[in-house]
């Protein structure tokens, strides 16, 4: 199975009522690597990744591992081993860390992974703590947990370094690498930086259509990256 | 017609702890639908109008009021489930239609019932139809059954929701449903099982509590404002709360209704649950407040 990419889209296309936010985008994530989505506030990322998890009506084609997944629920495509860590760091409020973990592994004990824990030392630490009362950053890292924990052969990564601290930003940026080395991922980012650092591949999206892809770093030796992104 | 909070019931000082237990019980199931999955669930008051058929139906048929009572429930929860995954999953997050789509099943219900059994009034056995006496207090067992069952019911509610998987995945599903389907959990089904078992225990409520009661079509109908009553001023999603809701307003009613008339007594417990609903968000505050206050004190200590 590694020729087959962990996902691929083919002109996917997503509306809100009579407003097109995403247009027949064409895009490729290998089986490993990481693949940056790149574009400002309201370019339509985020509106693509939940269309990919099946939380959104959707036309064109999300092959997940070669499987066309249209119809497929977000539970569905979770089990089809595809891990979303969204943006605003959703908890589930009044619910402790060591109970998000048990969910993550889909109610397996034996699946709390001793080597994903031992990457982020703070939730043992707070495991008996309700999640909504963690920081920003500790949040962060309990959605990358999450993630990996459903041992997913792909994680949707949205923009991990928005309103996090710098002295964070260097930790997430040094944990999506490691991620990679057990996944492929499509990282979602403003951030310019995280992408030269971490990306293999990136797309640039623009009012919901792709306008530039390439190699990250060739593409900010051109201007190109800076130009699009600039606010 | 029927006083809207009435529940027939001798006098004597174990109706009043018997009352407490009505409450509880007839708005535990709300804690599902209404608590838990934020339904305005019109059809609740049906479900335990179902239950009481249901019993009086087995009764007639078999002769066994007993296997009546069992059979309630999970008629009511089948019910229960059919209208969620219908009708009420095709309309998440959309109140007002919800509202009449719980309205139209409930009358659907309810004139359903009333087609079959007529509107004359029909009676379930007690099923133990005895009493006890303890320090010279007159029990009748059957009153003792609704309250322990209400306990019981309590007790399975917490624990399941609290200590169990199926429980995780249901708060999960109702504190957060996006992420609780990104992390592989069938939302869908979740809500209609949620539903489900709330309509269950309504079907339950109506069972237990039809020989204490003379059953008609709208029997259901009255005990839908008590329920609500219950489930609004214990707080939205807490059962904790929900059970002091019932004891206070149910006893509200017991101690009242033997010394002044029923419906001055109804009256006075909409009164307390009026009072109750505005004073509960500060008294919350102040009683959470202080005890934060205590716990600094002792880590300074």
């Amino acid at each position: 199975m590694s020729g087959v990419p962990a996902l691929e889209l083919e002109r996917l296309s997503v509306a809100y009522g009579r407003i097109t936010v995403v247009r027949e985008i064409d895009l490729e994530v290998p089986a490993s690597g990481v693949v940056c989505l790149l574009g400002r506030n309201g370019a339509g990322k985020t509106t693509l990744l939940k269309a990919v998890m099946g939380l959104l009506p959707r036309t064109g084609t999300v092959r997940i591992d070669g499987r066309d997944s249209t119809g497929w629920s977000g539970a569905r495509v979770n089990r089809a081993g595809v891990a979303w860590v969204p943006q605003e760091s959703g908890v589930f409020p009044g619910i402790t860390v060591a109970e998000h973990l048990h969910v993550a592994t889909r109610f397996d004990r034996a699946g709390l992974d001793r080597e994903v824990l031992d990457l982020f030392p703070v939730l043992e630490q707070r495991s008996n703590q309700h999640a909504d009362t963690l920081s920003g950053g500790e949040r962060k890292m309990l959605g990358m947990a999450l993630a990996m924990l459903s041992r997913p052969r792909l994680i949707l990564l949205d923009e991990p370094t928005e309103g996090v601290a710098p002295v964070i930003v260097d930790e997430l940026v040094d944990l999506i690498k490691r991620l990679s080395e057990r996944c492929a991922l499509l990282l979602v980012e403003q951030n310019l930086d995280t992408a030269l650092a971490t990306g293999d591949h990136c797309y640039v999206l623009e009012q919901g259509s792709i306008v530039a892809s390439g190699d990250p770093r060739t593409l900010h030796r051109d201007g190109e990256l800076e130009a699009r992104l600039a606010v | 017609m029927t006083p809207l909070l009435a529940v027939s019931l001798p006098v004597d000082s174990f109706n009043v702890i018997v009352l407490m237990a009505t409450y509880v019980l007839i708005a535990v199931g709300l804690h599902y639908s209404f608590g838990l999955l934020n339904v305005v669930n019109l059809v609740h008051g049906e479900f335990l109008l179902v239950g009481a058929y249901t019993a009086f139906a087995v009764q007639e048929a078999t002769g066994s009021v007993v296997l009546g009572m069992l059979l309630a429930p999970p008629v009511a929860a089948i019910l229960g489930a059919l209208a969620e995954r219908l009708v009420l999953s095709r309309l998440k997050e959309r109140v007002l239609d919800t509202l009449l789509a719980t309205f139209g099943i409930a009358l659907l219900l309810r004139q359903g019932i009333q087609v079959v059994y007529t509107a004359n009034p029909r009676s379930v056995t007690d099923p133990i139809s005895r009493s006890i006496t303890v320090l010279g207090l007159v029990i009748p067992l059957w009153r003792l059954v609704v309250v322990l069952a209400t306990v019981a019911v309590v007790v399975a509610t917490a624990l399941l929701l609290a200590r169990t998987d199926a429980g995780l995945r249901w708060r999960a599903t109702v504190k957060n449903p996006e992420l609780a389907e990104t992390l592989g959990i069938d939302t869908r089904r979740a809500r209609t099982v949620l539903f489900a078992i709330g309509s269950g225990l309504a079907g339950l409520a109506g069972a237990l509590l039809a020989p204490l009661n003379t059953v008609t079509p709208q029997y259901g109908t009255r005990f839908l404002v008590p329920a609500f009553l219950v489930a609004i001023l214990g707080g939205q999603g807490s059962l904790v709360g929900l059970v002091v809701a019932g004891v206070l307003l149910g006893g509200t009613l017991g101690a009242l209704q033997f010394t002044i008339s029923s419906v001055t007594a109804q009256m006075l417990v909409v009164l307390v649950a009026i009072l109750g609903i505005r004073a509960r968000d500060p008294l919350l505050a102040a009683l959470r407040g202080s005890a934060r206050e205590r716990r600094r004190s002792a880590q300074s200590a």
